[in-house]
């Protein structure tokens, strides 16, 4: 389990605190516990603290107050910090950003090879993680030279292979088109089904999110509000507050919600669909 | 762009890409230390030769070496002349053709200092394009390891090498994009005039810098985030054995050096 307690952050804290009193946290008195297996999202705007929430948790920032703990072991603790690293690993953003090795198989190694896992077993474990993702690309291809969506999924690959926990995408698809972006997240549900882990999924597209178990709101370094999708699509003003936007069809089900028509709040666009096509 | 691909490694299953990585830095280093000190030029030939077919070998493009060997030919005019034209020592053959004359003698050395300096080109350019920086950078840090008693930041100086080396094309290819959107708008460094050329760079090497920033700050995360600590617990990536191939290799580049001094 993850275990967030009044936690507060600045970046470049310094050590009186007179002098943070002039500037913002990026994140305030959070407190947020996540469970094993779970699929949390992270929902708000730009510079609402999201991405600095994700680096807490696995140690590559220290909250400045309150404590981030990983399965029992605090994060501050120096001890414990190469256990929690490797319980909790992230897909960032920009695909070209964080690949070291030239080529994919090498790229994969790395990770491993920071863990210290047996030399002979690498390239094994270098193939798995290749074919659990279905990347279509042998261990030799450069880097380079796979497009977009490919190199998520390397970097998705090279994440699992350290046999995470807790597995976060920090805005991971926002740099892919429409159709790598739902490849990628087809790819994931895939391997979710085969290997289990915590995912915690940050975006700003609500349709990638529906199925999650959990919602969390972010606002200016705060968390607003958790609750079910189903529960939370229906606050479309909070969600707007938040900017957030729902997927078209929800905003369709809301309108003819308010027009009198019965349409059940956690519905998804196959079942509008249905029961537009049985209206008919 | 053969320029963007200079430095980069490609795997193409030569026989090259199978020597260990430290005997290759070593015989680099050995054949690089023959080429510079031996003194006749039928020997520096048949190293610059050699080394051609070793990039033959290495199924590496003619058209990159020929590209290679065009961008030195500024270095190479202007050693010719200052060689064999400003710096004769009174008493050679002067040669005259024309209005030019010319010492023999330093035409030698002219072309023995150009021979000098395709093959450190070459050589290196061997040594980066046949070995993935990884590898390199594994191979450079086991032979710097004895520095490390020095508390010598060896692992961490390797580690950066390989990196500028990995993300090099990169920043080649986001040159190239920033600079033709400089063009689209007018500006750039096509213009004529040495000043104008150079403030048209300006604007071209900001943004490439900031972004080589967010991008380095990016990756340090990346990387941290992904269990690296240093050289803490590390095992490589490869295993590295000397073959009967690498001991070859290496008493090849021993017989080579002991050639400068029967020649
Ligand atoms: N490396 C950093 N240094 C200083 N401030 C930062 C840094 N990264 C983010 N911030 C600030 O922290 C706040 C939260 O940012 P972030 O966690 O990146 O938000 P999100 O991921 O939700 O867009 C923002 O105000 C942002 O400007
Ligand atoms: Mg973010």
């Amino acid at each position: 389990m993850i275990d967030i307690r009044n936690t507060t952050f600045y970046y470049n804290a310094s050590q009186d605190d007179e002098e943070d009193a002039g500037h913002k946290p990026a994140l305030s008195h959070v407190s947020l516990n996540i469970s094993p297996g779970e699929f949390v999202a992270f929902l708000g705007r730009n510079g609402s603290g999201k991405s600095s929430l994700s680096r807490l948790l696995n140690g590559i920032e220290l909250p400045t107050e309150g404590t981030v703990s990983v399965e029992g072991h605090v994060t501050s603790d120096k001890a414990a910090l190469p256990t929690v690293r490797r319980a909790v690993q992230i897909v960032f953003q920009n695909p070209e950003n964080q690949q070291v090795g030239i080529t994919v198989g090498e790229d994969i190694a790395f990770g491993l090879s920071n863990i210290g896992w047996p030399q002979r077993d690498i390239a094994n474990r270098v193939a798995w993680a290749i074919n659990l993702v279905g990347l279509d690309a042998d261990e030799d291809r450069p880097v380079t030279n796979l497009s977009g969506g490919e190199k998520q999924k390397l970097a998705l690959a090279a994440v699992l292979a350290l046999a995470p926990r807790y597995l976060i995408l920090d805005e991971a698809t926002s740099m892919l088109d429409p159709v790598a972006r739902r490849q990628f997240v087809a790819t994931l549900h895939e391997v979710r089904k085969q290997y289990s882990f915590t995912l915690i999924y940050i975006t700003h597209h609500l349709e990638e999110v529906t199925d999650a178990d959990r919602w969390i709101l972010f606002q200016s370094g705060r968390v607003v509000t958790s609750g079910t999708p189903a529960d939370l699509m229906e606050d479309v003003r909070l969600l707007q507050d938040c900017g957030l936007e729902l997927p078209y069809y929800q905003t369709l089900a809301g309108l003819l919600r308010e027009s009198g028509i019965a349409v059940p709040a956690a519905i998804n666009e196959h079942e509008l669909r249905e029961l537009l096509c049985k209206s008919s | 762009m053969a320029g963007t691909s200079f430095l980069l490694y490609q795997k193409r299953d030569s026989w090259l890409e199978r020597w260990d990585p430290r005997m290759k830095i070593v015989a680099v280093l050995l054949f690089g230390a023959a080429l510079l000190l031996t003194h006749s030029l039928g020997l520096k030939t048949a190293q610059l030769l050699l080394l051609i077919v070793l990039w033959g070998m290495a199924k590496l493009s003619w058209r990159v070496l020929a590209f290679t060997l065009l961008s030195l030919s500024i270095f190479f005019a202007s050693t010719m002349i200052y060689q064999s034209v400003l710096t004769a020592v009174p008493g050679e053959d002067m040669i005259t053709w024309g209005w030019i004359s010319f010492s023999s003698q330093g035409a030698v050395r002219g072309i023995m200092m150009c021979e000098q300096i395709a093959g450190i080109v070459l050589l290196l350019a061997l040594l980066v394009r046949t070995t993935s920086p990884i590898v390199l950078a594994e191979g450079l840090e086991m032979l710097l390891k004895p520095l490390k008693k020095w508390r010598l930041p060896v692992h961490e100086a390797v580690m950066m090498f390989s990196i500028a080396l990995r993300f090099l094309p990169i920043l080649i290819e986001e040159f190239d994009k920033i600079r033709k959107a400089q063009l689209a708008r007018g500006g750039g460094f096509h213009r004529k005039g040495v000043s104008t050329r150079f403030r048209g760079v300006l604007p071209m090497l900001m943004p490439l810098f900031v972004m080589s920033i967010i991008r380095a700050k990016d990756l340090a995360v990346a990387m941290e985030s992904r269990c690296y600590q240093g050289d803490e617990g590390r095992t490589p990536i490869r295993m590295y054995r000397l073959r009967a191939n690498d001991y070859a290799v290496f008493s090849f580049s021993i017989v080579n050096l002991a050639a400068i001094f029967v020649w």
